[in-house]
Parts: structure tokens; sequence; C-alpha cells
């Protein structure tokens, strides 16, 4: 009844505000937000009725749309809420800020939501609302998305065949520097499944969404929120993975009054040896982490919002099989305050400001390890530590006036980096040794963006976007700064200071009711980070090579094409996206080979990406769904003749889910093809197999307050080595998975 | 007034004399001594010659300074020569060196010389600093002796012999204290051609390369030494972490490439 209610009251007053529509092509914006909690929703498809014009609500919950006089209806849908309909009539006020409320879905209510541009659909497997599932795991099935695994854990993401400093990973908005200098600890060991709303991810260069994009793309995990009048709730959750032996216990506890609401969770897991495909499991791969969060709301008014947060993750021992040392502690502390201001100017409805900062400490070691039988460094144990302080501050204006949105940004931060390793040989009469990795490393970055976006009419949509990026650097520590000017000469400039900039250009235009295609053209540069400017002797487990960074690095610049055609919507039968990109990058940041055992950063000419990204979504009946992906990276590098190392294979996926309140079911088959193109100049890379695999998920609701998830991955047990993994490290085996999540 | 008594009167008046005296006395000693090691002295015909270093003495090179006093007063213009001379139980030999010139350092107003020790004191035998001093100004001043000295032992001379059998000297001077970056570096190179003679190798190349065998790396940008002068080579030496290095060097000599000879540091 209170659903119908909201319902009504919902579309009541919508309906004035959408009433003098009919008559002209205009614009619409607005936000989406939970009746219940009203906080921002991302991910929601709203569209016209006969499937012309549709939009996918931004990370804020904001969306904007270009309706025709012929639209009667807007659809607002959204997976875990119930769907309504909104009549547009005549009284409808285009140009005002509207406000949409969706109802939560008890049975699908806690889904983890994935976002990628230009995908018509969400990522919406059965296990959406698993906490015992991965974050990695959760963004496996976005196409032009791929992982780097090193471990059986915190697996870096890979876009369009970038990865690292081309690929911005934030945190609501908030850039996490990770400590470890060997890459050990991706963004994405820090977050856990229970720290999210929802995943946004962006490919390539993203013009006009206001994110502060790189090359690659980004990828921005959005904290989940307590609710605002939710009083107070409860969920526990716990599980186990049989192919790693792991256990997982997640539990939270919310209260949310008029003003303010509270929200505390922890997650806990205890993983064994990995099984892979066939064998035996692999010595000295399970890991043991904690995470806890934290997070204050208060609303003191209808414009102003203010929420506090803070992460905690807290890991042991972390195997890391494939490599020579294992993680021995890592500690990461996020925090951030945010405020929201609502419509504080007119024309200008809403500002977003961002306060934070962010401390990660990682020790690695290989105490563990049988030093004396391994090729490199042999007799040695080598404890490595690494500390990282990021601070800074967003800031985003959002505004608009009849037919153009504005978007305008601000950002600073700033990134200390401290890494050294101590060497100690086996041999007491040998003395130990210190290289010091990142010698008090500081990196500031000034970055202004600004955004315009022009419903010219006749379904056409154009965005132009211009940033520019400040970034100065320096290198505090003596010694350090002695050993770069050894390594290069005494005059080198240790800090460089050095100016990016990006602009982009997209135009969309409406094909015929169903269709839409468009062209999207950027040109930028990207600023070297803080280790490929000083990071010495950094071991990249990816190629075994010992990296020596470089202070006089220039600026990479990518210029990126990509044409795209969008299909249908979630509620059409058969929806769908394609595009297909190309980016070539001159001044390309690499190692330079210097010997069998060092690369030097340079850089090194032109390398060139192209690639294709496609999605298909079928509604074959109101119960069943069928959707697929399909992506491919092609890189070469100019300067070397040979394949860039690293790039994902053709791979894509096919699932058919039934979705019900009683049992929903999934199954789903992934696939690679071999990867034969391998970079040997330069790298030491090698060829990997191509796999198939087979996966079933069923969510059992019990009743309102109880669910069970069960899942069999790789069915068949099939060994397989995924190219991304780091010294080929194997995939997982078969594994059964299930849990139990109470909510009270 | 007993205590007035003229025996009184007389003591203190001969206590006051003796304090003065020894005044006197002292005045004559002052000698300024230079914030170095002082090795040892010797007066001879109204000469005193002290000798001094940075540290003790050690196998490898060393920077000596002399000074030169007459009646406590610097000598106007000595002209300073000087050799190392090891006694052994059955020969004597000496080692290479290199004699002040005629004018006081600006570093410490003394006599700056040098001496490479290819040995250290001990059971083996002891060293000495042979001098001779007379007046630039012949004035007729001469003065002979000997300063006994301790010289440690260190790893920083190498003596080799090529396949005709002549015999050399390689001293690693520099880096003497090693840091973490780029470091000078410095080596002398000379030929024993007798026991009591060893001159300067002008003519050698070298490829130098630092190595840490525990590590089994080097380091990039360095730069083999070159003759500079007088049988000093001087390069440059990258030292990337600390730890144990190796410094190897691979000479030629007169067209003969010699055994590699290594030096070993550790900081």
């Amino acid at each position: 009844m209170k659903t119908r209610i909201i319902l009504f009251i919902s579309a009541l007053l919508l309906m004035p505000a959408l009433s003098g529509f009919a008559h002209q092509s205009e614009v619409i914006h607005g936000v989406v937000k939970n009746a219940e909690t009203g906080e921002v929703i991302s991910g929601v498809h709203i569209q016209t009725d006969r499937g012309i014009a549709g939009t996918v609500t931004n990370s804020k919950g904001e969306f904007k749309l270009q309706v025709r006089n012929t639209d009667k209806i807007l659809s607002v849908s959204h997976v875990g809420f119930a769907s309504i309909r909104i009549k547009l009539n005549e009284k409808c006020d285009c140009h005002k800020w509207l406000e949409i409320a969706l109802v939560p879905e008890q049975f699908r209510s806690g889904d983890l939501l994935i976002t990628a541009d230009r995908m018509q659909m969400q990522h919406s497997g059965v296990y959406s609302s698993s906490k015992t599932k991965s974050v990695e795991d959760h963004m496996s099935g976005i196409s032009g998305l791929d992982m780097v695994t090193r471990a059986n854990m915190a697996k870096d993401p890979v876009i369009r065949g970038m990865r690292d400093g081309r690929v911005n990973v934030l945190i609501d908005g908030m850039r996490l520097t990770p400590a470890c200098v060997d890459g050990m600890d991706p963004a994405t060991a820090y977050v856990e499944t229970d720290n999210l709303q929802s995943i946004e991810i962006g490919r390539g260069f993203e013009n006009g969404n206001g994110k502060q994009s790189a090359p690659g793309g980004s990828v921005n995990f959005s904290m989940v929120r307590p609710s605002l009048n939710s009083g107070l709730k409860a969920s526990a959750e716990t599980g186990y993975q049989s192919v790693s032996r792991q256990q997982f216990y997640q539990g939270s506890v919310s209260y949310g009054e008029e003003q303010w609401a509270f929200r505390l969770s922890g997650t806990f897991r205890d993983a064994g040896n990995l099984q892979p495909g066939s064998g035996s499991r692999i010595d000295g791969s399970g890991f043991r982490k904690g995470n806890v969060m934290a997070s204050l709301l208060y609303q003191p008014s209808e414009s102003h919002r203010f929420n506090l947060r803070y992460i905690g993750d807290f890991a042991g021992k972390i195997g890391y099989p494939a490599m020579i040392m294992d993680t021995r502690r890592a500690d990461a502390h996020i925090a951030g305050l945010e405020h929201a201001w609502s419509n504080p100017f007119s024309g200008v409805y809403s500002i977003t400001t961002n306060l934070y900062m962010n401390r990660v400490e990682h020790w690695m070691d290989d105490y563990d390890r049988d030093v004396t039988e391994r090729e490199v460094m042999r007799d040695m144990f080598m404890p490595m530590y690494g500390e990282t302080l990021t601070s800074g501050f967003t800031s985003e204006l959002n505004a608009s006036r009849n037919d153009h949105l504005f978007n305008l940004s601000i950002e600073g931060f700033r990134i200390d980096a401290f890494g050294d390793m101590l060497m100690e040989h086996i041999d007491p009469s040998v003395s130990d040794m210190y290289l010091l990795n990142l010698g008090d490393v500081v990196q500031q970055n000034l970055i202004l963006s600004g955004t315009h976006t022009w419903f010219v009419g006749s379904g056409w949509t154009l965005n132009t976007t211009l940033k520019g990026e400040a970034g100065m650097n320096r290198l505090n520590n003596e010694d350090a700064r002695a050993t770069y000017r050894a390594e290069y000469s005494q005059d080198i400039n240790l800090e460089p200071s050095d100016f990016a900039y990006q602009i982009g250009f997209t135009a969309e235009k409406e094909i015929s009711s169903r269709v839409s295609a468009g062209v999207s053209l950027s040109s930028g540069t990207r600023l070297p980070d803080h280790m490929e400017r000083y990071g010495y002797y950094i071991f990249q487990p990816l190629d075994g090579f010992f990296y020596i960074g470089n202070p006089d690095l220039s600026p990479e610049r990518s210029t990126q094409a990509e044409i795209f055609t969008l299909m249908g919507s979630e509620q059409s039968r058969i929806s769908g996206s394609l595009s297909a990109w190309v980016n070539r990058m001159d001044n390309y940041i690499a190692g330079l080979r210097t010997d069998d055992l060092f690369k030097q950063m340079q850089n090194m000419g032109r390398a060139t990406l192209t690639g294709f990204e496609g999605d298909l979504f079928a509604r074959i009946s109101s119960r069943w769904i069928a959707s697929g992906s399909l992506s491919y990276v092609f890189g070469t590098h100019q300067e070397l003749d040979e394949p860039l190392p690293m790039m994902p294979p053709l791979k894509g996926q096919v699932s058919l889910q039934r979705q019900s309140e009683s049992v929903q079911l999934e199954g789903r088959l992934r696939w690679a093809a071999p990867q034969n193109r391998i970079a040997e100049q330069n790298s030491m890379e090698t060829t990997t197999n191509g796999y198939a695999l087979l996966d079933l998920f069923a969510h059992v609701p019990l009743s309102r307050a109880v669910s069970v998830q069960l899942g069999l991955e790789n069915m068949l047990n099939t060994f397989y080595t995924e190219h991304l993994s780091v010294n080929s490290m194997p995939a997982p085996g078969r594994n059964v998975q299930i849990s139990v999540r109470v909510g009270i | 007034m007993k205590y007035f008594k003229p025996i009184y009167i007389i003591v203190l008046v001969l206590l006051i004399g003796i304090v003065a005296a020894c005044s006197d006395d002292s005045d004559a000693d002052l000698v300024t001594e230079p914030d170095l090691y002082k090795l040892g002295e010797f007066t001879d015909n109204g000469l005193t010659v002290a000798a001094y270093s940075e540290r003790p003495l050690e196998v490898g090179f060393n920077n000596i300074w002399f000074e030169v006093h007459e009646n406590g007063e610097p000598f106007g213009h000595p002209h300073i020569h000087f050799n190392t001379m090891m006694h052994m139980e059955h020969h004597s030999h000496t080692s290479p060196y290199g004699e002040p010139g005629h004018h006081r350092d600006d570093e410490h107003n003394l006599y700056h010389g040098w001496a490479i020790f290819n040995m250290p004191s001990g059971d083996m035998g002891t060293w000495e600093l042979d001098l001779t001093i007379h007046d630039q100004d012949h004035s007729g001043i001469e003065a002979t002796g000997i300063i006994d000295v301790e010289v440690e032992p260190s790893n920083r001379v190498r003596t080799f012999m090529t396949e005709d059998e002549s015999r050399y000297v390689l001293t690693l001077i520099e880096p003497a204290d090693p840091s973490v970056g780029m470091n000078d570096l410095k080596v002398a190179l000379h030929k024993r051609e007798s026991m009591m003679n060893f001159p300067p190798v002008l003519n050698a190349t070298m490829q130098f390369e630092p190595w840490m065998p525990s590590m089994d790396h080097g380091s990039s940008n360095n730069v083999s030494p070159v003759h500079d002068e007088n049988g000093f080579y001087n390069g440059q030496v990258n030292f990337n972490m600390t730890g144990d290095w190796e410094l190897r060097f691979d000479l030629e000599i007169d067209g003969v490439e010699i055994d590699r000879q290594t030096f070993e540091i550790d900081f």
C-alpha cells in the first residue's frame, strides 16, 4: 500500500512538471532517489514509451533526456526497485529540475550495481546482492574490462588494454594510491563489496560525464550510504567457497531518522590455498583480511547533505605463489567528508564537494620462502615496506540553461609516497643491503575541467569537454636524489612540473525510434605518475624486469576516436550496444629494456590500440532474460614493431537468467580465445590457451528476511590461465559457493 | 710578623722565578698543533720536523703533512725530501710516495705530501718516514731524521705481476667515504721497477665496473678511470644502494691485458 501511495504521489508531483511537454521537443533533467531513504540512485534507466530516447542516471542519480512531443510516457526502471511510468502531458514544465522517487523491491534490494558508459543494461546477475563475491567477481561481466591476476584476491582493472596510471581507480571520486611498489595492492584490495553501492566504469576518454577520465578509462567505487528514515536495520551474511576453502562473514547495522543516518559494517574473509582446475592446491595462496566501514549522513535541510565515511581495511598474510614474496600485512585507512548542495543558485542544480585523506601501509617479505632455490635474488631475504598518503578535494558544479547542460569541476590532490627494501643475505657475514624504491616522493596535481552538453534538436546531442591539469613533483630524500643524479645526470631536474590537457567532442544522433549512433573524438595528454618518474628498482611481476623511473618523462599523448550505436533499452525485448574504437598513443611511456634484468622508463614513440565491445540483451519472456557480450583489443607498439604486452584476448560471455520472486537462476558461459600475439622483444610474455567455462547461480529467498545464494563456477573443473595472470598463475577450478543472508 | 722573615721572601721570589722560567719554556714550545693526527716528530740541527695525517695510517693512499720549526718558529722555506721505508727481516723496500711542494697548502697551512703503503706494519716489518730538510734559501741548515709510523691493514692496494714479470701497485684512493649515488673514483697505478723505485704508470687503459655479487647486478653510468697526472686516474662510480660492492678493474698496460683486479667496499 505504501508503495502505491508513493508511486501515486511521485506521479502526481511529476504530472504538472511534465505537462507542457507534449507540443515540442524539450530536454528534461533531474534526479532519481530512493523513495524510502531519499538517497540518490545511479544506473536508473529512463526511457520514453516508444523507446526513442533513453538514458541512465549517473553516480549522483542525475539524468538528462531529450523527448519529443509525441512521447506520452516516461518509463523509469532499476534493478531492485519497482518500475514506474510517468505520463507526459501538456502541463509539463520541462525546464524544471525533476525529482523521481523509486520504491525498493524487497526481493532484489541490496544489489551491487555495475554501470558502464553506453551499456544499455546494467550487469545484474542473480548474485548481485551477495556480499560473498568479491568486487572483482562483480566487475568481471563488463565487456572491455579485464583484470590482472596476481593472487587469489585484489585484481587490477584493465580497461581497453590499459592499466595502472592510464586508468583512474577512484573511491567515491577519491584517489587512493597503492603503497606496494610492486603493484600487489591495487585499490580493489582495499574495498569490499559491502562498502559499495555501485561501480561505475568508463571506457576510454569519457566526454561529458564530469569524471576525471584517463586515457584507458575509470573505475569509480561508489560507497554505500546510510538511509534516512530507515529506522533500525541489520543484516548478516556468511558464506563458503570451496575452491579456496574461503570462509566469509559480513554484518551491518544501520539506523536512519529524518535528518541523520548511520551505518556500520564489517567483513572478514579467511581463504586457504587455491585449487586450480586440475592437480593439487597451490601452496601459499591463501589470505586473510578484514574490513570495516562507518558512514554518518547528516541532512540538515533539503538543500544540504553531509556524509562522513571511513573504510579501514586490514589484511594479514596474503600469499602470492606466482611471485617471490608475500604480503605480510597491509593496512588502509580511507576517510572522506562529502557535502552535497542541491539547487544552490538559479540555474545551478548541484554542487558536490569532497575532502578526503587516505593512508596505505604495506609490508611484504619472503621469510616463508626457500630463497636458496630461486633464480632471482637467490640466498636473499627482501623485506619491503611502502606507504602512501593521498589527500585532496573535489568540487563539482552542475547547471542547466534551456537546452544546455554544464558541468564544471576542480580537483586537487597530493600524493606522498615512500618505499624501501632491505636485502638480508642468508650468510650473516654478508652485509645487509638497503635500497630506496621511492625516496619521499611528493606529487601535487590541480585539475580543472568543464563539459557542455547541447541538445540541439532533431535527435542530435553534442558534447564538448575541456580539461587542464598542472602537476608538480618532488623527490625529497637526499639519497634518492643522489641515486637519480647518478642514473641520469647531475643536472637532471628532479622537481619537474608539467601541464596536461584533454579536449573531447561527442555527437550522438537518434537514427530511428530504437537506434541511435554517435561518434566521439578526444585528444589529451597524461602526466607521468610518481612511480613512472621516481620508482627505483621496481620489480614488475608482469614481465619480471626491474624498472627504473625517469623524472624527465614527457606527458603521454592519447588521441582516440570511437563510433558507437545503441539499440533499444532494458525495457525492450532486444537491446544492445556496440562500440568500435582506436587509441593512438604518442610519447608512449613504457620500460625500455636495458639488459636482461632492467628496464628504464622512457617515452617510446607510438603505440596503437584498437578494439570493440558489444553487448546484447534479450528479454525472451517475462521471466527469462538472455544476454551476451564480446570484446577485443589489438595493441601494437610501432616503435618496437611488436604487439603491446598484456593485451586481453578476444573474450565474451553469454548468460541465461530466470527472474522470479521465488527462485532466480542464471547459467553463464565464459570464454576466451587463445592469445598468441605477445611481446617478445621488450618483454618476455608467453602465449595462453583459450578456455570456456560454465557457471550456474541461484538466488533463493526463503523469506523476506532470509535468502540463500548458491553458485557453481567452472562446473567442468577446467584448467585455464587468464592471459593477464601474472607469471601464468592458474585460475580457480570448480568452485561451489554458498552463502546465507539474513536481514532484519 | 714572623711570617715575613727574609727566608720566606727569598723562597717566594724563587718560586715566582721558577714559574716565570717555566712559562718562558712553554712559550718556546707553543707551536700551534694542526687539527690532524700527529704521526711523530724529530729534532735535528735545531730544526723540529713533525708529520701529520688525517687519521692513523693504513695500507693504501695517505695524505701526509709536514711542519718544520726552528726554535719554536716556523722555519722559513724548507725543502722537504722524504721517502717511505719498510724494514723487513732480510731486506728493506720503499713504496710509492709524493714529496711535498715548496709552498704550504691552503687547507692546513702545512707542507703536503702523500704515501702509498702497500703492506701493514707488523711481524713482517716496520714502516718509517725518512726525511731530509734543507733550506731553500741555501743557508746551509739541514736536518735529517726518521719518524717511525704504524700502518693499519686495509684492502685498498692490489699488487700484481704481469706475464713479463713486471710488478705493479694499483691503489684505490676514492671513494674514501662511499655514499649512495655517483661518487668520484680515483686510483693510482705504479710500477715496481726495483725495491726502491716505484715510478707512476702514465699510459694504462682501464675498464671499470662496480658489481654487487650478492645481488648479481651492477649499476649504470659509471666512468672508467682515465689518466689525469702522475699515475693518478680519475673516473666515477655509481652506487645505487648500500651493501657489499666489488669494484672491478680490467687493465691494459703497454698493450698487455692484466688479470682483473677487484676491490671490495662495504657500506
